[in-house]
């Protein structure tokens, strides 16, 4: 449906760098963020593909489910925050490519632009961008979508002329842009299979007060881009990455701050770009705010432009202490780490040619490398950079000071507590347990073999009498077979019961906060009309009812994962009973006690949706004109609380019972499938004694040779997989508890 | 200074002096002295240029370029979270603005306050002739603007030259009332953190699209932080953006001068006549002042008809000039001349089209006015004998004379007369022939 347009570029996958960063010496490159998360990784495959050779077909099914979610496994890492911070310089630095994405002076980021790292491209494609669709542009032209919709609930009939204009603006350049060409290209994606250098500028770029130059427009596809993907073989990155761009916030063109907010949604690490000259201030903080409900473990703040101050050595200090205090009051017992640094200094030092040096002599804030030690001073002069060592020294304090090196150790370490590495725990500790069911089941095999090895010997004419007791066995484990098939039924359902009254719990907690808080907010609104005093500005306080929300939620939904592991613990005895009646010795997966990452938390995502009550003030003035009595005032206000926030109920309920049913559907999966894989290990075993016993009966009497040659080959293979399974089960727990070590490093720097 | 305003004050200050050394025992002559002085520190005042912009936009740097250098007290109003205003003083001086109004420092430390007494604002004299054309008002970026905007004439936002113009800008800037955009500049700070001229290019090109048009002009400086450099002489940038903000804020503050003495005179003209009116209103012999009496039931009974609708504008214009003529005739004999103080004029009826105000509001209030100044006349003409104390006459024929001028009421009485004259050739009444020229200007004197 696309085209594919060709391009002598360089090459895309492999190491080979996008665009032009060849300056970087293999001296300063750096990388290898996420090793230990993909150590791990490794590790688990390694250990899935083992365990795989040693089970049964139902376990079998098992591990190579959870290995194809280990291969897939990728770590989502956007980077957002206000416009002209720095975030397309930074992600260049951090890719240590410094022209993959185009930069410039004025907003330019168009459109959302997704970076994949270690993963294949679909159909081998290097970048696809993809258009927005008739009804997306629709939505957008017809007057800015969501906002538009959210001002018409607020203030009906009330027309955000704003909006209206920017959207006019938008169309129009479009289709001077494209002309004929653009209502071809809604809905459908161009594709390339090499990037050239220049190929990002038409799609992604605003082409903004551009020179006019020859050929294709720059920017010419960048209204009506939806997102870009590239993919970029494995650049710094050990582990799989999609690095995520994003426009900026706080644009006051205010379609783009649209598609920003839309794209914050599903990322597993935030990195906030901030300025050093302007750090924190109310937009950010307002950004942030949105950010609350995406976990607080999940983000690092990167300072950018310290080359900006006057003084860094002085200031710097300055502007850390305030951002840290503002974090503190934002998000107090969070551990959010901050890096300082120049996006502009790693670029510079990726490639410190002639005018990349001419550029850094200009600025003073070269000083700083000279306070720091790092570059004594009658170095820093232009004229000394026609030294190579002189310039390899500086190169090495920019990138020192670029907040580089101290950016790639904190992504590292924030991966490891991240979503990707919940998962991996949760697959090693299911590998784990399957790992010692099969080993005790087994060995109870080993230990039947050597019994009936010995009975044999001793007396053969009692085969018949064996034969019969292996029937009467056979029929015993059909019938735990089926008893497991219905009692996990059982225990299926009444787990959905209990989900299912923890989420009305919980739902009706939730609306309670809301309530509560909508009548309040009337209440005061009311008190302030009729004192005679009309608020010209009255501004909603939506950060202290999700503050609520989020309390509500988290101790709804820790309650409901206690009573579900509970209920496991429980559950756990039966199972076992089960296993007693067929396999004496067998083990069987008990459910955990006080792990509580067991059931990772859930996002509270929905709650930084931006609701109609959190608009611009100038919209609540028309809002307030509208209605005469304080009392009409105060009961419209509660309604609209109550009605913004119904959605965002629904949602939170929706993905904590998600959470939970995840993790039930593939707990209850597991153990019953370690079940079943025990009662076919016995089952085989069955088999086999029935034909050896049939064999010896045939025979009439006397021994087997047959099978008296076979059992010791036997033994000693059981006895192999014994020792295999032990080692399994030894290493998983070595693997989860580095997993689990990654989460209490989180957790000791938060308190 | 404005020259407008220049001579306006002069023009001002004269008259004043004139009324106050008449020493008139006169209620309205007490106002009129007490609105001029208003007036004159007002039309003196130096318009106000107020600093606005998010936190760390580089407001006080801007502050200092338009100061010049080194006079600015940095270290004092450094990290000063309330407003600071700097205004031209003869010596470098420190006031502090509490609740209880302004108060002196003798030595530098708005945070030795007495306990108690809350630091709105802190004010600083500086002998620097620039604060001759404009006062500057660096505001604290917390600040409510509409707060700040009140008393300034010009505002200066200003953003970021590598971040400019954010929406959280556009939100509050585009709050403010559209007299806020004519006389607002948008100064771009930290152009030096640009990289080449290209970019500075590119950057003004963006801010003036994208604010268009909420500013009167856009500029770009680099306003260097004072504490930056060691010697003060430095602290201004070397690529003339000061130069450049300055003579834009001057061209401003110049303008706006100009249109507040055109605004100032015009404030100064009605106060002259409506003090012109009221004079010695008190001061008159029992038989004069029934004699201005009854001519004001006359008058006022003609504005009635015409408030009722029951009389033209036209024609309660001719009467009320008739019964002027008969009220003058009747307080000095023989001053309309050929005619006794009958009232018995020929009438003339519809001399409507001659420019006077068509809509009934307007008409009226041009008749109240007429008769107000003819109320004064009458005064004027019976003070000859009337008044209680008639050595004072010399002293209000001086206030007279001061206030005819201050109004231009010379001019006025001249339109009336030509007005009148020019009724299409048709002899309108006899008032016309009162010679209005003796009334007006100097010729009151003999």
């Amino acid at each position: 449906m696309g085209e594919i347009h060709q391009g002598e570029a360089l090459a895309v996958n492999g190491s080979a760098s996008l665009g032009s960063g060849g300056g970087a010496s293999s001296a300063t490159r750096l990388g290898g963020i996420g090793a230990p998360l993909q150590a791990l990784r490794q590790q688990l495959l390694g250990c899935g593909k083992s365990l795989a050779t040693l089970l049964e077909p139902a376990g079998q099914a098992l591990v190579s489910e959870a290995s194809r979610v280990l291969e897939q496994q990728v770590c989502r890492i956007a980077v957002v925050g206000q416009i002209k911070s720095g975030k397309s310089s930074f992600i260049n630095a951090l890719v240590q490519d410094p022209a993959l994405l185009p930069t410039d002076v004025t907003p330019w980021t168009t459109a959302v632009t997704n970076l994949h790292f270690g993963q294949a491209a679909p159909g081998n494609h290097a970048a696809v961008f993809q258009f927005f669709s008739e009804g997306e542009w629709q939505g957008l032209a017809e007057g800015g979508g969501r906002i538009r919709e959210l001002t018409q609930r607020l203030v009906p009939g009330f027309e955000p002329e704003l909006l209206r204009q920017h959207v006019e603006a938008l169309r129009r350049r479009a289709g001077a842009r494209l002309g004929s060409e653009f209502n071809q290209l809604l809905g459908r994606a161009h594709y390339f299979a090499s990037i050239q250098a220049d190929l990002l500028r038409h799609y992604v770029c605003s082409g903004d007060f551009a020179p006019n130059t020859a050929g294709v427009p720059l920017g010419k596809y960048s209204d009506i881009t939806k997102t870009a993907d590239l993919y970029c073989g494995d650049g710094p990155f050990d582990y799989p990455v999609t690095l995520t761009d994003t426009p900026g916030t706080n644009d006051p063109f205010l379609i783009r701050d649209e598609i920003t907010r839309r794209s914050l949604e599903s990322a597993d690490l935030y990195i906030v770009v901030l300025t050093a000259r302007q750090p924190l201030s109310q937009s950010d903080v307002s950004l942030l705010r949105l950010m609350h409900g995406l976990n607080r473990e999940r983000i690092i703040v990167f300072v950018n432009r310290i080359d900006d101050l006057a003084d860094i050595g002085r200031e710097l200090g300055q502007v850390l202490s305030f951002v840290e205090k503002k974090l503190k009051e934002e998000f107090p017992g969070a551990h959010i780490p901050i890096v300082a640094g120049s996006a502009w200094w790693a670029s510079s030092a990726l490639n410190l040619d002639g005018s990349a040096l001419d550029r850094l002599f200009e600025r003073r804030s070269l000083g700083y490398l000279s306070e720091l030690g790092l570059v004594p001073r009658e170095e820093l002069v232009r004229k000394a950079m026609d030294y190579a060592a002189h310039r390899e020294r500086l190169r090495q304090a920019l990138l020192s000071t670029s907040g580089l090196p101290a950016m790639h150790r904190a992504v590292t370490e924030l991966m490891g507590s991240s979503q990707a590495a919940q998962c991996l725990g949760q697959i090693a500790r299911c590998f784990a347990e399957i790992a010692s069911a099969s080993e005790s089941a087994t060995r109870s095999e080993l230990g039947s073999l050597t019994d009936v090895r010995g009975g044999m010997v001793t007396a053969p004419p009692r085969s018949h009498d064996q034969l019969l007791q292996l029937e009467q066995e056979a029929r015993v484990l059909n019938e735990v077979g089926v008893q497991i098939g219905e009692s996990g039924k059982n225990i299926e359902a009444q787990l959905t019961d209990i989900i299912h009254e923890e989420m009305d719990e919980l739902r009706i907690g939730l609306e309670r906060a809301v309530n509560r808080h909508a009548s309040m907010e009337r209440d005061v609104l009311m008190d302030t009309l009729e004192r005679g005093r009309a608020p010209k500005i009255w501004t909603h306080e939506g950060v202290e009812l999700r503050r609520r929300l989020a309390a509500v939620f988290q101790s709804g939904f820790e309650r409901a994962a206690t009573r579900v592991l509970e209920f496991q613990a429980r559950v756990a005895p039966e199972l076992h009973e089960l296993l007693r009646l067929v396999a004496p010795g067998a083990s069987v997966p008990t459910a955990p006690e006080g792990r509580k990452l067991e059931i990772p938390t859930p996002t509270v995502a929905p709650l930084s949706r931006f609701v109609a009550l959190d608009l611009d003030g100038s919209w609540w003035s028309a809002f307030l004109r509208g209605r005469p009595s304080p009392a009409a005032c105060g009961a419209q206000i509660e309604s609209l609380i109550k009605s913004e926030f119904q959605p965002v109920v629904d949602d939170l309920v929706a993905s904590a019972e998600w959470a939970l049913s995840g993790y039930c559907a593939t707990t209850t999966k597991w153990s019953f499938g370690i079940c079943i894989n025990i009662v076919q290990a016995l089952e085989r075993r069955r088999e086999q004694l029935a034909r050896s016993y049939n064999s010896l009966k045939g025979n009439g009497e006397g021994t087997n040779l047959e099978t008296s040659q076979e059992r010791p080959a036997q033994v000693r293979l059981l006895t192999e997989r014994v020792q295999l399974c032990g080692a399994l089960s030894h290493q998983l727990d070595i693997i989860t508890r580095d997993i689990t070590r990654g989460f209490g490093r989180a957790q000791e720097l938060a308190t | 200074m404005n020259e407008a305003v220049v001579k306006l004050l002069t023009r001002v200050e004269n008259a004043r002096s004139q009324l106050a050394a008449a020493k008139l025992p006169d209620k309205a002559v007490a106002y009129c002295i007490a609105g001029l002085e208003r007036m004159e520190r007002v039309l003196a005042r130096a318009p106000r240029v107020a600093i606005l912009g998010e936190v760390n936009s580089g407001k006080t740097s801007v502050a200092d370029l338009l100061l010049g250098a080194g006079l600015l007290p940095t270290s004092v109003v450094g990290n000063t979270q309330v407003p600071v205003l700097i205004r031209y003083a003869d010596r470098l001086s420190l006031f502090a603005v509490t609740q209880n109004g302004r108060q002196r420092l003798t030595d530098y430390g708005p945070d030795d306050l007495p306990s108690g007494l809350e630091l709105r604002s802190i004010e600083v004299g500086v002998p620097s002739d620039r604060l001759l054309n404009f006062q500057i008002l660096d505001t604290p970026s917390l600040a409510d603007a509409a707060d700040t905007i009140n008393d300034a004439e010009i505002l200066i936002w200003c953003t970021v030259a590598t971040r400019a113009w954010t929406e959280s800008e556009r939100a509050v800037w585009s709050g403010l009332p559209p007299r806020c955009w004519r006389n607002g500049l948008l100064v771009a700070t930290h152009r030096d953190s640009l990289q080449d001229a290209a970019d500075v290019m590119k950057i003004e090109q963006r801010l003036r699209a994208v604010t268009a048009p909420m500013f009167r002009d856009v500029i770009l400086v680099s306003a260097a932080d004072a504490s930056e450099h060691a010697a003060p002489d430095i602290a201004v940038a070397r690529d003339g953006s000061a130069e450049t903000l300055v003579a834009h804020v001057e061209a401003l503050a110049d303008e706006i001068a100009e249109r507040r003495a055109l605004k100032g005179e015009k404030i100064i003209r009605r106060l002259a006549r409506l003090t012109f009116h009221h004079l010695a209103s008190a001061q008159l012999k029992t038989e004069a002042a029934n004699q201005l009496k009854d001519w004001e039931a006359r008058s006022g009974a003609l504005l009635d008809d015409l408030a009722h609708g029951s009389a033209s504008l036209a024609g309660v214009i001719e009467s009320l000039l008739r019964e002027f003529a008969h009220a003058v005739e009747l307080a000095r004999p023989g001053s309309v001349r050929g005619h006794s103080a009958s009232r018995e004029v020929a009438t003339s009826g519809g001399a409507g089209a001659v420019g006077w105000p068509l809509r009934a509001a307007a008409g009226q209030r041009f008749a109240r006015l007429l008769a107000a100044d003819l109320t004064a006349l009458l005064r004027i003409e019976l003070a000859h004998w009337g008044l209680r104390d008639p050595a004072k006459d010399i002293d209000y024929r001086m206030a007279r004379s001061a206030l005819v001028s201050l109004a231009d009421l010379g001019g006025a009485f001249d339109a009336l007369g030509q007005i009148l004259l020019s009724g299409r050739g048709r002899p309108v009444a006899a008032a016309a022939e009162i010679e209005p020229k003796r009334y007006g200007g100097s010729g009151l004197l003999h």
